[in-house]
């Protein structure tokens, strides 16, 4: 998968820029195109960026969505997930939204899944 | 000369139908792989999608790595004096890559031209026309030009 790879270089006066390159994979990314970079540049090679592009389409839209942002935590680490609520998903109870709604389930269920598999935390430590 | 991955996220990408666009991002932990990370983004995409009434557009795996063994800059380095080279893409479209603060080695005395000869400028050409690196979906054929640019300073 083709992947945006940025290349951040810092001077002498802490400015900053980068080199942003189109390469076909990742792990190309990180290889010796870096060597090959820093060796022109007389500045610091200090950080790369890659931004991986996942062909994903799903839906036409319908309406406007509400923004609602929900949190979940892991252990004692907080981590944001901004959801674009349905409006007929949203309501003033939301924030004490407890998953019963199918769609909603799906979500937690994946967090858990990926909790499970990433975090080693049980479901219950997922606080919504 | 040392990359590590510190950072992993995914986000997903929504358009609603007054054309306004959003995002959801979610971040994970140092112990996921990035091939855990775009699975997850991939799965996370059509739950997103029955969550809401925009349309999922897009999603992006985004991972920072950070250089653990950074070399000092130079003392003259300045990242406004990039070295710039141009060509074509292999459908026609027009490649330009530029790398900040170049070394004063690839400079030639009364010009911003930079020889395309030169050791590391064709290290960097044979890796760019090699098939790995593209615009817009198109393989680089070319490179025909190197020179060094200032934003701040007139060309000579």
């Amino acid at each position: 998968m083709a992947v945006y790879a940025r290349y951040h270089f810092r001077d002498n006066n802490n400015s900053v820029a980068y080199t942003q390159l189109r390469l076909s994979d990742r792990v190309i990314a990180i290889g010796n195109v870096v060597g090959l970079l820093s060796a022109l540049s007389n500045a610091q090679l200090f950080k790369v960026e890659i931004r991986e592009p996942i062909p994903v389409s799903y839906g036409q839209p319908s309406g406007t969505y509400t923004l609602a942002e929900v949190v979940y935590r892991v252990d004692y680490y907080y981590r944001v997930v901004r959801l674009p609520i349905s409006n007929d998903i949203y309501s003033p109870y939301f924030l004490d939204y407890r998953p019963e709604d199918d769609e909603l389930w799906d979500l937690w269920t994946l967090l858990d899944d990926i909790g499970a598999a990433i975090y080693g935390v049980p479901a219950t430590a997922l606080v919504f | 000369m040392a990359l590590q991955l510190t950072t992993r996220s995914a986000s997903i990408s929504l358009r609603d139908n007054n054309g306004k666009s959003g995002l959801v991002s979610v971040s994970f932990p140092s112990t996921a792989t990035p091939a855990d990370v775009v699975a997850a983004a991939g799965n996370l995409a059509p739950l997103i999608a029955a969550l809401s009434n925009a349309a999922v557009v897009g999603a992006t795996a985004t991972f920072t790595y950070v250089e653990t063994e950074p070399t000092t800059p130079g003392p003259q380095s300045e990242i406004e004096r990039r070295l710039v080279l141009t060509g074509r893409a292999q459908n026609g479209g027009v490649v330009r890559v530029s790398v900040p603060s170049a070394i004063f080695e690839l400079e030639q005395s009364g010009t911003d031209a930079v020889s395309l000869t030169n050791q590391q400028v064709a290290a960097l050409v044979t890796f760019l026309t090699g098939n790995a690196a593209s615009v817009v979906g198109s393989p680089i054929a070319s490179i025909s030009k190197a020179y060094i640019s200032h934003r701040y300073r007139a060309p000579k």
